[in-house]
């Protein structure tokens, strides 16, 4: 249900994801984001090829986020389709995200 | 007036120190609620303020053994009536008169008989065992003031009623029985519950050895009763409180209720959810039902998003869910049913109405969505399950904006 392509160059882990998150895969998309952790110091995701993702998903999302912060890891969404910024927008990740990431950047 | 003159056998007369309420039987089946104050071997004095006439009255001392009497007719005075005994009714035969220990029975308290029975034991251990006796006396005692229950014995499927109890409880013997039986096999008490003509019975049942125990039935209708009656004042509030804050697209109905919000016709698809991977099962299906009606692949997207949150709900507070879903020309309606122990009365505003990621991950987030895009949700929920109806019109749509109703809470820690 989930297809994905991770990339590693340097201190920068690229994850392009390709499917379906909810309660089924949840976890396995957290830990394939979290691997690495302590070689890297950027995390991108691809999500132009994410069909679907629902509110267990964007759970384990924010879980990563939090997580990439307390490691000092630089975290970043990338061409996120309409309906599912909707759904990151109502949950509050852009809220999230700039509240753990804009007193810095 | 003396009542020592309504009856004869002079001698051995004797006024009991508290009357026992005792029932008269006529010939033809009608009781009178009579006390009994005088007792002789031959005769006793009764009180009855509503004395009906007849040939002759049996009455049923505690089970133990019937008397026939016939009232004095010319010695009774206002309430007060003696009575001739006729007949003595035993297990062992019939006789004209009470025999020692017979007399003994009604004439006596039972603290009186106490002592009178222990009298000869050995001084060291006299004491020990009345006062036991009547330790277990009070317990009786109080039982009988118990205006709820009933005490039955049980001896070889024989039911006799113990104590005085006001309230005659009749369940059928058959259900009394199964009890009995089940204390018998597994030599512990039972407890069931049985309702017959709107009463609800508490029935525990004590086995004492291998073929014999004791049955307390309590009449707990009142208490019941009241419990639901605070449980829908209960739902009322909240039902009133979220569809305030909701702006009414969050309704709380009992399980009862819920069919009227339901379609009774055949539902277009119907599948039991037992694990995770088939979610997207659900969602497939209603997402290809609204294809087939052109709606947009937008709204198919958030709607479908809706189903998951439900569902992932009733998967993980319940272990599975029911879904049925039914689209007509100008809405479709899923309805989620599930088998968990229910929400919380007091959790709800937090569990539908605000978002908490410190908690369970995505129960508050869940209702967030499913109210930000849906017109209405109708919701269930008690110990036997929660049953969620989503509904979303089909054709122009409004903006409605729900950000200004809800609380927005995220907590990062």
């Amino acid at each position: 249900m989930l297809n994905s392509k991770v990339q590693i160059s340097g201190v920068t882990k690229l994850v392009s994801l390709e499917g379906r998150i909810d309660m089924s895969n949840a976890e396995e998309f957290e830990k394939l984001l979290l691997s690495d952790m302590d070689r890297i110091q950027n995390i991108e995701l691809d999500l132009s090829n994410l069909t679907f993702i629902d509110s267990t998903g964007v759970g384990h999302l924010v879980s990563v986020i939090k997580k990439c912060k307390q490691n000092n890891i630089l975290f970043k969404l990338s061409n996120v389709t309409e309906g599912i910024e909707q759904i990151l927008e109502i949950i509050g990740v852009y809220d999230i995200l700039k509240l753990l990431y804009s007193s810095e950047a | 007036m003396d009542c020592y003159e309504l009856i004869d056998g002079v001698a051995l007369q004797r006024k009991l120190a508290i009357p026992q309420k005792i029932i008269l039987e006529t010939t033809d089946g009608q009781k009178c609620f009579g006390e009994l104050l005088i007792v002789s071997p031959v005769g006793l004095a009764i009180k009855i303020d509503n004395l009906v006439s007849s040939p002759w009255f049996l009455i049923n001392i505690q089970g133990n053994f019937k008397l026939k009497v016939q009232r004095i007719a010319n010695r009774g005075k206002d309430n007060y009536h003696g009575f001739d005994i006729m007949e003595v009714h035993r297990d062992t035969g019939i006789s004209s008169r009470l025999n020692n220990e017979e007399y003994k029975v009604l004439a006596m308290t039972s603290d009186q008989l106490i002592d009178e029975l222990t009298e000869d034991l050995p001084e060291s251990v006299k004491n020990i065992v009345q006062e036991r006796l009547k330790t277990e006396l009070e317990k009786g005692k109080i039982f009988d003031a118990l205006k709820v229950g009933q005490a039955i014995k049980y001896q070889n499927n024989n039911f006799k009623p113990l104590g005085r109890g006001t309230e005659k409880i009749n369940l059928p013997q058959k259900d009394l029985r199964d009890i009995v039986q089940k204390c018998s096999k597994t030599g512990l008490p039972q407890r069931e519950l049985f309702v017959q003509e709107d009463q609800i019975y508490d029935v525990h049942g004590i086995p004492f050895d291998y073929q014999s125990g004791g049955l307390l039935l309590l009449d707990v209708t009142s208490v019941i009763n009241k419990e639901r009656q605070i449980k829908e004042k209960e739902l009322e509030i909240y039902r009133e409180a979220i569809e305030a804050v909701t702006g009414g697209r969050l309704i709380l109905v009992g399980r009862l209720q819920l069919t009227s919000y339901c379609y009774d016709s055949q539902p277009d698809f119907e599948l039991t959810i037992n694990v995770s991977e088939e979610i997207d099962r659900v969602r497939t299906q209603v997402a290809n039902l609204l294809r087939n009606i052109k709606y947009p692949e937008r709204e198919i997207f958030l709607f479908t998003v809706c189903i998951s949150e439900a569902v992932t709900n009733a998967l993980k507070h319940a272990g599975a869910g029911r879904c049925r879903c039914w689209v007509t020309p100008d809405k479709v309606m899923v309805e989620i049913a599930d088998s968990g122990p229910g929400i919380n009365f007091k959790d709800l505003p937090k569990a539908t109405l605000m978002q908490h990621f410190s908690t369970t991950k995505s129960l508050g987030c869940g209702f967030t969505i499913m109210l930000k895009f849906l017109d209405k949700i109708v919701m269930a929920t008690d110990p036997h399950g929660t049953t969620l109806i989503l509904e979303k019109k089909i054709g122009p749509q409004k903006q409605k904006s729900i950000d200004d109703l809800i609380t927005t809470n995220i907590r990062v820690s």
